[in-house]
């Protein structure tokens, strides 16, 4: 956890103090070390002045010691005689009295006379001469270079009693000499000098390495001279003088030994360095202790939210800081919430929303739970026509219904042991201990007491599929499919109660199919329409078509009309299907319209349901509205047996069309059982004889009699008469000549697409509908 | 100090006698003995005293001059007089005035000799026989100095105060002048000189340093 909020404050806060510390110690050290270096130049500024003092006052005693002797008469006399031996014992004797280490003999117009030197040059002499001079002006010593050693010269005149001679004598500058320095000025001291040969010669109080340490830096001397510098040896602040103040080769370097402050330094900087470990330790400390603090209110926060994010409920955090409490308190609500969420999203998802009953999903999962335990009875409920009942009542009133009837379900004897609704109108019911068909026809009986809605009493039809879970196992897929086989057998024979028998999969599997998919189907447009033309026999001219349904199904291929309105009708689906017809069909004429097929008047079936759909009227007007088309293009057609199932409201539906100005034919005249007197209350155009009389009329004389009849009939009750099935001409001649207007049938064309009846009317409107007979 | 000055004024004192002296000399001489007077100068023309002047005649053999006497005598630690000329073959007396002993000595190439501690007047005196320049000191007064001039010719004078020296009686013919001072700087200067001259008056000018006479320094050994 490198990257921890907790490492990080501690690194950031030890990072600021070493930062101080650090900075602290270079404050401290270099002032510490200027310091040390000040007092050390000047300690040794002291001990130079004090080492010239020195020299001025050796070369005094110096000087006096050999005015003393020059004085000496009998150093006169033997100098008088002018004998090179006597003057050199002379000098050698007198010399030693004061303890020079050379001696010469001047002229005093400075030839040399005498000299314990051996090897003396001209410069060296020249040298002497001009410290005669010098001497003259009272002046002090000079240090001069013979032999590779620097001697401390003073001269005197010898006076006898005028000047005879120049005495000078010499005091070689030594170690020995060098030792005298340190005791009195405290500081080492070193001579270097240097021969013309380039020889180096020391004499110096330092110890052996320190001056071989010397030895192998001279060319730093001239440096030295100016300012005063370290390094020469180590551990030494040296300063260079130049001996005789003229050439570069005799010096004199005093060294003031850095060791004790060098110690003191190091005292410091180690106390200082212990006092700095000992702060960063106890800061480290202090900070792993403040930041835990800080920390550990966010750490028991992490651990809160890990916990969270598991799934956990951890206890709620005591004693946090009010921002972390707020945070935590947040991310429990937020737990709180996503549970909630959870619950909701598990409930919705097993339950309807509606009822409040289990949903599909939850039926299938609870029947999969049960696995082999599983026994009794399914029972699949329908509420029959329940979509009718739904365009009656409205959607809200039938939610309410639907809602009504799952409380009841809940509390009908025997009370199932389980209760689902699985879409729309089917609910599932399971008894554990099995259910015969009485009792379940008695507890029907209970569901079907009225319903109060909106004070009007709602009743309802229920169809009942049964399963024996003991005789008819399988995967809860299979149940349901074979329950729902035999609800549906309940509807198509209109039986309240359907058990499933062995081997009726596959009888019904088509069917179920068809009433399953019917609706996809519409969507996904497999169904189309096609066109059968109603042509004007007495004037030869098509003036209007019926437009028939197809469905090509994807695996069952085309499926005949007959058998899904069929199955739409007995599963209330029926809708649907019209919905989609008069909506297409409309379309279908506004194209035409545009392609100049003006007047074509459209007819669309309807079914028995529609016919008691008291808003379809009113959703007709709106499609046409919508479409800009006169209503007069568009003709219904029912069936005699559908307006004969409800003739009160069946009649009140057609006189609404009417109203909107529709044409409509009773289609399959002759079939039903209606009587004349219905007819004559209908609201009708036009009827259509049944095919089934006009197939043998030629032959048949009874129904030729029968066709005769009805058109006459139909005429005097101010109907057009339409000859449906019409396969032969002669069948056309027959019927012009009986007074039938309209001729539908193969002997014209059989039923078209849209694209191939555009172009058979054209054709045959601008032939005079003679030659496209067949 | 203040001694020493006295003293000077005190050698002063004679100075306006010595300049009614220079004006007597300027009268007219007689023509056989011929008188001559030289004064010598510094280059900043004040007059030197204490040089030597010598005239050598060229035509002349050298003689000794044996059998005169002359005194170098000591008196207040101080040689008097400062430049003494002799003809070579004087002899010299160093009598001794002051209550001290004096160790007077000479270590100059003419004549070296010592006399060693003594009081009054050395039995002895001393004979330069040699001409040259002698230069007097005391072992045991080393301030004390002075110079003894031995000529090889009778004709030396030494310069009083006013840097006059005067010569009487000189045969005319031609002479080596010589004039040498103890504080002269360079070679001595000589000259020919032909007698009589045109002037009887002759001047010349020498380069010296000019010192304080030695003197006794005042008693006691702060002075030393």
């Amino acid at each position: 956890m490198l990257n921890s909020y907790r490492i990080r404050l501690v690194v950031a806060f030890v990072l600021v103090l070493m930062l101080v510390q650090l900075a602290t110690a270079v404050f401290v050290l270099d002032a510490a070390h200027r310091q040390q270096m000040l007092q050390q130049q000047r300690t040794l500024d002291v001990g130079i002045n004090v080492f010239r003092e020195v020299l001025a006052n050796r070369s005094l005693q110096l000087n006096n010691s050999l005015s003393v002797l020059s004085a000496d008469f009998g150093f006169k006399r033997a100098i008088a005689t002018g004998e090179s031996d006597t003057i050199l014992s002379v000098l050698e004797n007198h010399g030693s009295r004061i303890g020079a280490d050379a001696a010469v003999l001047l002229s005093p117009d400075g030839k040399l006379i005498s000299s314990s030197i051996a090897g003396l040059d001209k410069a060296d002499i020249d040298a002497l001469s001009e410290l005669t001079d010098s001497m003259n002006d009272g002046g002090a010593a000079r240090i001069l270079s013979f032999d590779n050693a620097s001697y401390q010269f003073v001269m005197q005149p010898v006076k006898a009693p005028t000047l005879i001679a120049w005495v000078g004598m010499g005091f070689v500058m030594d170690r020995q000499v060098a030792q005298q320095a340190k005791a009195i000025t405290g500081v080492e001291v070193s001579f270097i000098n240097k021969d013309s040969d380039g020889r180096f010669a020391l004499q110096s109080t330092l110890d052996a390495t320190s001056q071989s340490a010397l030895l192998s830096q001279l060319n730093r001397l001239p440096e030295l001279s100016r300012e005063a510098a370290e390094g020469f040896p180590a551990h030494y602040l040296s300063y260079a003088l130049e001996l005789d103040g003229k050439s570069a080769d005799q010096w004199v370097v005093l060294h003031l030994s850095n060791l004790k402050w060098e110690q003191n330094y190091e005292h410091l900087r180690n106390s200082m360095l212990s006092i700095f470990a000992g702060t960063l330790a106890l800061s480290l400390l202090v900070a792993a202790w403040l930041s835990g603090s800080l920390t550990r209110p966010v750490h028991t926060l992490v651990e809160f939210a890990r916990l969270i994010g598991q799934g956990q409920n951890p206890p709620p955090i005591k004693g946090a800081p009010a921002e972390l409490a707020v945070l935590a308190d947040t991310l429990t609500v937020m737990r709180d919430n996503i549970e909630a969420r959870e619950r909701d999203l598990i409930y919705q998802s097993t339950h309807d929303s509606l009822t409040g009953l289990a949903n599909r999903f939850a039926a299938k999962r609870t029947l999969q739970d049960a696995g082999d335990s599983l026994s009794g009875t399914l029972v699949l409920l329908d509420l029959k026509h329940f979509r009718h009942i739904n365009d009656m009542i409205g959607f809200a009133n039938a939610d309410s219904l639907l809602v009504m009837f799952a409380r009841r379900l809940e509390t009908i004897t025997p009370v199932p042991d389980f209760l689902a609704r699985l879409d729309g109108d089917a609910f599932l019911l399971l008894y554990n201990n099995g259910i015969t068909e009485t009792v379940l026809s008695d507890a029907i009986d209970q569901l079907e007491a009225p319903f109060s809605i909106q004070d009007s009493n709602i009743s309802i039809k229920i169809r009942a599929g049964m399963l024996s879970l003991a005789e008819h196992g399988g995967t809860v897929g299979v149940l349901l499919q074979r329950i729902e086989i035999a609800l549906m057998q309940a509807c198509l024979s209109d039986t309240r109660i359907v058990a499933y028998r062995t081997g009726e999969d596959e009888k019904y599997q088509r069917e179920l199919t068809i009433i399953n998919q019917l609706e996809r189907g519409l969507e996904q447009g497999q169904f189309h329409l096609v066109f059968q033309p109603k042509v004007d026999i007495q004037n030869n001219l098509c003036n209007g078509a019926e437009a028939l349904i197809r469905w090509d199904h994807p695996e069952l291929g085309p499926i005949r009309p007959d058998e899904f309105i069929m199955l739409a009708e007995h599963t209330g689906n029926i809708d649907l299907i019209s919905q989609w017809v008069l909506r297409q069909a409309m379309d279908q004429l506004v194209l035409w319209q545009h392609e100049g097929l003006v007047g074509l008047k459209l007819a669309v079936n309807l079914s028995a349901h529609d016919l008691v759909n008291e808003s379809l009227p009113g959703q007709i007007a709106e499609m046409l509205e919508a479409r800009e088309l006169a209503p007069d293009l568009l003709a219904i057609e029912v069936t005699e047996g559908a307006v004969m199932k409800d003739p009160m409201t069946a009649v009140s539906v057609l006189q609404k069309f009417r109203n909107l100005g529709l044409s409509i034919a009773i289609d399959d005249f002759g079939t039903g059982h209606s009587s004349l007197a219905y007819l004559k209350m209908l609201p009708v155009n036009e009827v259509k004889i049944d095919r089934s009389f006009i197939k043998d009329m030629l032959t048949n004389t009874h129904d030729a009699m029968i066709v005769e009849t009805s058109i006459a009939l139909t005429h005097s009750l101010g109907f057009s008469v339409t000859a449906e099935g019409v396969e032969e001409r002669q069948t056309i001649d027959v019927l012009r000549q009986q007074g039938c207007d309209l001729v539908q049938g193969y002997v014209y064309s059989r039923p078209l697409a849209a694209r191939d009846f555009y172009h058979w009317y054209v054709e045959f409107n601008q032939q005079g509908g003679v030659s496209s007979l067949t | 100090m203040q001694k020493t000055s006295s003293q000077k004024n005190k050698k002063a004192m004679p100075k306006s006698a010595g300049w009614v002296l220079f004006t007597l000399v300027m009268m007219p001489c007689f023509a056989s003995a011929i008188d001559l007077r030289l004064s010598i100068v510094a280059p900043d023309a004040l007059a030197v005293e204490d040089a030597v002047v010598e005239l050598l005649p060229l035509n002349a053999d050298a003689a000794v001059f044996s059998g005169s006497q002359k005194e170098m005598s000591q008196q207040d630690r101080t040689f008097i007089p400062f430049v003494l000329t002799v003809p070579k073959g004087t002899r010299v007396n160093f009598p001794n005035l002051d209550r001290t002993r004096h160790h007077v000595y000479s270590f100059s190439e003419p004549k070296p000799f010592e006399l060693k501690l003594y009081v009054g007047t050395p039995q002895e005196p001393v004979l330069f026989d040699k001409p040259g320049i002698v230069a007097l000191g005391c072992n045991i007064h080393d301030y004390m100095q002075a110079f003894i001039y031995v000529s090889d010719s009778p004709h030396a004078r030494v310069t009083d105060s006013e840097g006059q020296a005067s010569f009487t009686g000189l045969p005319a013919g031609n002479y080596r002048l010589r004039v040498w001072h103890p504080w002269q700087n360079g070679e001595l200067l000589e000259t020919a000189l032909t007698l009589p001259a045109e002037n009887r008056v002759l001047k010349y000018q020498i380069d010296i340093d000019r010192q304080q006479k030695p003197s006794a320094p005042p008693a006691g050994f702060g002075g030393l």
